[in-house]
């Protein structure tokens, strides 16, 4: 645990970019498995102590802090973990055990027992100690670091593409022992789930006033920016997963729509909700997201639909390396080959010209060729 | 029940205040720090060292009068006692005993009980009425062993040897402690010191606290200055000066240091919880051990130790003095 915390410090204080993907993977290469994989999972958000929640850990201090002295205290450190770290009062000998078996315990530990485990280790524990615990066990790290940043860091320690980890990520789950056995080349690639597996995606980017005159209209295509999520589908041999942007498959929450997608591919498109494919506001989509499971009224009403802009896997083949036409970017195919060469941007067929669409300025554009 | 000093820790009895904010015929100086110490006095009464600080800092003529006092030594001004205990703050740094009428009245100036060997170290003094600092009066400072701090520091320094540690310390008191500190844990190359601190530096040596071997930070070639600890005041080490410096690891040493959001607020890379104010629980104690039934808090966090203070069952209340620091931040050197 003292590495972990002695990390976390080292990354929360460090303002230099380049040191702390040195340090991520210098961790990531000497510390044993499973503890770096948990320390992974920590980093990239997808550690969840369900039990351990801060409202327990403050009850856990105000047992042993008077309540207006914590205030105070919480009032002028102004971050609840950091404050407990440093408020709690009590110092004993002993060391934290290892990461992977604090882990074990605290998922072990009963809700009942929690305070009283907990108190024991914040006792053991050395102050910067105390505040990695705090963050590990709440899960809140509010360091700075992104998901990216640890994946980079991997990428660093083993030569392998940022890209290739990425796109295995998703299927994968604490501590990633097979994750690592292929990033040290004692194992092959690990075999994901064609429909677990996430293909990060090319975002759009604004174009500036400037870039116009670096850039010829016949290169590019237009699309509509919709208002809804941008949203990747892989229909898969054995299920639909649909991914949002940033990777959390979302499928859960959209039924409706994972029971209407048939075929195999992977698509890239635009999470709506509406009738009769007519897009209502983000506010009517906005219902529909963060929620783990959808009522039949709210699918009744808000009924969600994808408005495809590209196919990245046509079955199991994937088609990146061909051009954006050739996939049959616009949707519905055909729609490179319908449209007039010498238009500077034009509407996909597929995309036709939507009632209530509205072409957001300046347009998104998606890069030549992909 | 009255006091022989008021909340402006005015003395009448013999008409003097005690770290006045403005000029004033007669003060009482507990240490040598800016927001304590102030030139323009008429008289001023002070231990030997506080006075040489003073000098050094505002000029041979920055009061009308010097009057030392030592240590442990009692001047009785028509039935008022005053003598001078350490505070353990920085060199010379004293509480002021007050005594008249059977009353006892300390005012303890800034303090600290942690082992320093560039301060006289503190001594308990009974009293009624204590007048206590409350810099770090939360429950959430607890001062590390200042060795280990220093350990933190030269493994830093072991691991980074391509880099210059710069180390942010006030001028006066701080630097001293640190590079004592240092000395302590084997380091004995030079220490390279930023053009405010060398003064302070060579009157500490004048006064018997000895440092190693010292230089000018600056007229360094660049890459010489890589593996080399550097002191400097908080103001320089994120300046354009700190450019003249190899990869420099910005380091701070300070109690507000054991909140990280203030340390990644103020750019430090590696920061130094070392602190020259006595922690929550060395308040808590210097309080008890008083044996004060009254305590007036002053200089910095005071609602919580008020609220401490009362919850123990003694009279207690907030002093609001002029001309000092409280927002709790880069203040109270």
């Amino acid at each position: 645990m003292k590495r972990f915390a002695d990390l976390l410090e080292l990354l929360a204080l460090t303002p230099s970019r380049t040191r702390k993907i040195a340090a991520l993977a210098q961790y990531f290469a000497e510390v044993p498995d499973p503890d770096r994989g948990l320390a992974l999972a920590v980093l990239t958000g997808e550690m969840d102590i369900s039990n351990v929640k801060p409202a327990l850990l403050k009850e856990t201090v105000l047992a042993e802090v008077d309540e207006t002295l914590f205030a105070l205290s919480y009032d002028y450190v102004g971050d609840l973990g950091e404050t407990i770290a440093l408020i709690w009062p009590h110092h004993g000998a002993g060391e934290l055990p290892r990461l992977s078996e604090l882990v074990a315990l605290l998922n072990a530990t009963s809700k009942a027992e929690l305070p009283r485990v907990i108190g024991g280790l914040l006792t053991r524990a050395a102050i910067h100690e105390r505040w990695a615990l705090v963050k590990l066990a709440t899960g809140a790290l509010r360091i700075g670091i992104s998901a990216r940043l640890a994946k980079t860091a991997l990428s660093r320690m083993s030569g392998v593409e940022l890209q290739a980890i990425e796109e295995v990520w998703h299927g994968l789950k604490p501590p990633y022992g097979e994750l690592f056995a292929w990033l040290e080349g004692r194992a092959g690639r690990p075999e994901i789930d064609h429909a677990a597996r996430f293909h990060p995606l090319m975002l759009s980017n604004p174009v500036e006033e400037r870039d116009f005159e670096r850039l010829d209209p016949r290169d590019f295509a237009a699309e509509w920016k919709w208002d809804g999520i941008r949203v990747q589908l892989v229909l898969g041999r054995d299920g639909v997963s649909m991914f949002s942007r940033t990777g959390d498959d979302i499928a859960r929450s959209f039924p409706d729509v994972v029971e209407a997608a048939m075929g195999r591919a992977v698509l890239d498109g635009e999470l709506l909700v509406g009738h009769d494919f007519e897009a209502r506001s983000f506010n009517d989509l906005q219902q529909r997201l963060n929620r783990k499971a959808a009522s039949p009224r709210q699918m009744a009403e808000l009924p969600g639909f994808v408005r495809v802009y590209d196919m990245l896997f046509d079955g199991d083949e994937d088609i990146r390396a061909l051009g954006w036409e050739a996939r049959g970017g616009g949707g519905g195919g055909g729609g490179g080959a319908g449209a007039p060469p010498e238009k500077a941007c034009y509407l996909p067929p597929a995309v036709g010209a939507p009632r209530g669409a509205k072409p957001a300025s300046p347009f998104s554009i998606p890069p030549p060729g992909a | 029940m009255g006091f022989i000093i008021d909340r402006e820790l005015y003395v009448p009895a013999i008409d003097a205040w005690i770290d006045p904010s403005q000029p004033r015929p007669r003060a009482i100086v507990t240490h040598g720090h800016a927001d304590h110490a102030r030139a323009g006095h008429g008289a001023v009464l002070a231990t030997p060292e506080t006075i040489a600080i003073m000098k050094v800092r505002y000029g041979p003529d920055c009061a009308g009068r010097f009057e030392p006092l030592r240590f442990g030594e009692a001047l009785d001004l028509a039935g008022t006692r005053v003598s001078l205990y350490p505070a353990g703050h920085i060199l010379g740094s004293a509480q002021v005993l007050i005594e008249a009428g059977g009353q006892r009245a300390v005012v303890t100036g800034d303090y600290k009980r942690l082992p320093d060997r560039t301060a006289e170290a503190y001594e308990p003094v009974a009293c009624d009425l204590l007048v206590t600092e409350a810099t770090f009066g939360l429950p959430v400072f607890q001062h590390p062993r200042p060795e280990d701090e220093i350990g933190r520091l030269l493994k830093s320094v072991a691991d980074q040897p391509e880099r210059c540690h710069l180390v942010g310390c006030y001028a006066l008191g701080k630097a001293q402690r640190v590079i004592a500190l240092l000395r302590d844990a084997g380091w004995e190359k030079p220490i390279y010191l930023h053009g405010a601190m060398a003064r302070l530096c060579a009157l500490y040596e004048e006064l018997g606290v000895p440092l190693g071997p010292l230089l000018p930070a600056t007229g360094m070639p660049k890459a010489a200055m890589a593996g080399e600890i550097v002191i400097a005041p908080p103001s320089a080490i994120r300046d354009r000066w700190s450019r003249r410096f190899p990869d420099p690891v910005v380091c701070q040493a300070s109690g507000w240091m054991s909140v990280k959001q203030r340390a990644r607020q103020a750019l430090v890379e590696l920061p130094l919880v070392i602190s020259d104010h006595c922690d929550w629980g060395e308040l808590n104690q210097s309080i008890a051990e008083s044996g004060a039934g009254t305590v007036w808090v002053t200089h910095g966090r005071e609602d919580a130790l008020v609220y401490w203070c009362r919850k123990q069952g003694l009279e207690a209340e907030p002093l609001a003095l002029p001309g000092l620091d409280d927002d709790g931040g880069g203040g109270g050197e």
